[in-house]
């Protein structure tokens, strides 16, 4: 069951609410907060991420997909799908620019933005795994989920492109890790709660899986669990789409 | 055992094998980078070697798809045609069956096809064809590619005038595999070049099929921010110099346009209709030899829109120079027709009027009959559900064909149907030909 920001600890709230806006959190970095919060998703700037997500229906695994996910600095990062029904697809993002691959194909096709948002994890739910380079915004206050005290930031799309226009999203006062968020897309409707379940990854302490409950298609949870996270930075040329018809990173 | 039964047991076997075939193998302890190859006793490490696989290791990747597709065509009585149509196998296949098996292994990757049509008397006929077979290697810097492999080029969906090499007809109903080109390739690259020089089908000279033709051809591709272009040439001895260029490009959330054209020096254009030198519809031998035509260009724009709720649509409006112009089609109808009167008045011998029909049904057997075609595809998405409607108009005789399909994708099987439909006032090609609707239904599965 996912946990969600509505979730609150009401009293604790009512107490966080008489301390004064112009407190210490309010006057937080927030491009600091997210760089720290990014860091227990992705630890190095060019890595390579193994992804597996899950879509539950009704209390029961509807749809597994397994990807590998390679990220590099500049907003770039490839998909590639492992899975059976989606074998050969990749999708490449670099920036605001979008392209994927189909296997039937073996050429790449320019995506709009709103395609990445098609599909139970959307592509951007994959593939972004950073909130600093996207988003700007403010600490809007605080709040306390599932008894954690969190920061709450208000952020919005700092360049087009981005799978969520707003975020609402909470980060634990202790460590600046991710606890949940609310995400809307351009309509300003919201389209998916998160919430974050932090383990150990790698030897260090990380976010091992984010569960997406659909506002839109209510009763659904996605489950995306990083099975393995690794440096490695791929060379440049696989971020050239006509690249991706050819042999994958090395 | 009859051919059909031996191809139907091979891709059962192949079925039956692959859940252990699928997926990746990787030996015990395997270390996820290769060891260096030596080069020629030379003691370092070798400067060739083959590209790693998806994921980094150099496991050998696999997979497996079965499908089948039952269906059918009704016939148009009225169409001057009809007696033609099951000489020219109009009135359809019954079935289609195809097992394909893919292996990837440090750059090499072989996938073959077991294939097999049923036609509507029950003949089947079987094939068993590598449909890639190539070894992709890295050398200095720069990227060679050696075997036959699929190259399918441009930024179009409905018809692609830059797919030079690979030439796919499109908008087919059930295709199978496509067929892989053999080729020896160069290519380099950057983040935002990427430049490919290719010889197809080396030493194969002039062949029956243009695609099969032995050809040089290049692409060069550059991305700018949110467009792509494309340039590509093509040489080959039955077109001479073909040359195109094409772009795409996302403006804003939702929408993406894209336009390519092609010139050509020569181009094989299908004979028009012709009656015997007495003036007589009917003709002792099949239609002559292609009509050669000059600086032909053919060009194609659209875009596609996805404005939310999981819809998606396209919109193309192509000039395709190897579709006939009304004139040419009118001259096939009154040919056809008289064709027909004769056999109806006894004049001719039916089996004579059918293979002249026959013959003029081959007018058919190509993707635009017209130069000016519209494309409206629209699709949306219920969770596995995509059901999608395709209208594709020929403004100049007012002929269309509409396909009403639908597919369900599960976890390892996916399921399709669909019904297209040919119409237009009397006289529109699409009109003239004898099956006005094709049905089908499919079943696939992916290991």
């Amino acid at each position: 069951m996912s946990r969600t920001i509505a979730r609150f600890d009401v009293p604790l709230i009512l107490a966080l609410l008489l301390v004064p806006a112009t407190g210490s959190a309010a006057g937080e970095d927030v491009h600091a907060l997210l760089t720290r919060a990014d860091g227990y998703r992705l630890a190095s700037a060019a890595a390579q991420v193994t992804t597996r997500v899950q879509v539950w229906k009704g209390g029961a695994v509807d749809k597994e997909r397994v990807y590998l996910v390679h990220v590099k600095p500049g907003r770039r990062s490839l998909v590639i799908s492992r899975s059976a029904v989606e074998k050969g697809q990749k999708v490449l993002m670099v920036g605001d620019d979008f392209w994927i691959v189909l296997p039937s194909s073996q050429r790449p096709i320019r995506i709009t933005p709103a395609q990445k948002l098609l599909g139970d994890a959307a592509t951007g739910d994959v593939a972004t795994l950073t909130w600093a380079e996207d988003y700007t915004g403010t600490v809007a206050g605080e709040a306390v989920i599932d008894g954690v005290p969190c920061l709450r930031l208000e952020l919005t799309a700092a360049r087009r492109g981005v799978t969520y226009a707003r975020i609402t999203l909470l980060l634990a006062r202790s460590d600046d890790h991710p606890v949940a968020a609310d995400l809307y897309v351009a309509s300003d409707r919201i389209a998916k709660r998160a919430t974050f379940e932090m383990g150990e990854l790698e030897g260090r302490p990380g976010v091992v899986a984010m569960r997406l409950h659909d506002e839109i298609q209510t009763g659904r949870e996605t489950v995306i669990e990083y099975l393995s996270r690794e440096p490695k930075d791929i060379s440049d040329e696989y971020f050239n789409p006509m690249v991706l018809t050819r042999h994958a990173p090395e | 055992m009859r051919p059909n039964e031996r191809v139907v047991l091979a891709a059962v076997l192949l079925a039956a094998a692959a859940p252990a075939l699928a997926g990746e193998w990787r030996a015990e302890g395997q270390a996820d980078e290769p060891a260096p190859e030596r080069a020629g006793g030379l003691g370092g490490p070798s400067l060739i070697r083959p590209p790693r696989q998806d994921d980094g290791t150099s496991g050998l990747q696999s997979s497996f798809r079965l499908w089948t597709a039952s269906g059918g065509t009704r016939l148009r009585a009225s169409s001057p045609y009809a007696a033609g149509a099951a000489l020219a196998g109009v009135d359809g296949e019954a079935n289609r069956i195809e097992g394909v098996l893919r292996l990837a292994w440090r750059g090499a990757v072989a996938e073959g096809s077991v294939r097999t049509t049923t036609d509507a008397g029950g003949e089947t006929q079987a094939q068993a064809i590598p449909t890639e077979l190539y070894q992709e290697l890295d050398l200095l810097g720069q990227h060679l590619t050696f075997g036959q492999k699929v190259t399918g080029w441009d930024v179009a969906y409905g018809f692609r005038p830059l797919d030079v090499v690979q030439q796919e007809r499109r908008l087919a109903l059930r295709p199978f595999a496509l067929v892989g080109i053999p080729q020896v390739a160069w290519e380099w690259f950057d983040e935002r070049w990427a430049v490919l020089v290719l010889w197809a089908n080396p030493l194969r000279g002039r062949a029956l099929l243009p695609q099969h033709d032995e050809s040089g051809a290049a692409r060069v591709f550059r991305r700018l921010g949110p467009v792509d272009l494309h340039a590509v040439a093509r040489f080959s001895d039955r077109t001479g110099l073909q040359a195109g260029a094409g772009a795409a490009a996302v403006v804003g959330e939702a929408l993406e346009l894209h336009g390519s054209a092609r010139w050509q020096a020569r181009d094989e254009h299908l004979a028009p209709p012709r009656r015997a030198p007495d003036g007589s519809p009917m003709a002792a031998r099949p239609p002559g030899p292609p009509e050669v035509r000059r600086d032909q260009v053919a060009g194609v724009v659209g875009f596609t829109l996805t404005p939310g709720l999981d819809l998606s649509i396209l919109g193309e409006a192509w000039f395709d120079p190897a579709g006939d112009a009304p004139s040419t089609w009118r001259q096939r109808r009154r040919l056809a027709e008289d064709q027909r009167a004769l056999g109806d008045a006894g004049a001719a011998p039916a089996a004579a009027v059918a293979g002249n029909l026959a013959w003029g049904l081959s007018a058919f057997d190509r993707q635009d009959l017209l130069p000016w075609n519209l494309l409206l595809h629209v699709s949306r998405r219920w969770d596995r559900l995509e059901p999608a409607l395709d209208l594709l108009v020929t403004p100049q005789d007012r002929g269309w064909a509409m396909t009403a399909s639908a597919g369900y994708q599960g976890e390892r099987f996916r399921f399709d149907g669909g019904l297209r439909i040919l119409g237009g006032p009397p006289g529109a090609a699409h009109r003239l030909y004898p099956g006005w609707a094709t049905f089908y239904v499919a079943a696939q599965l992916s290991l």
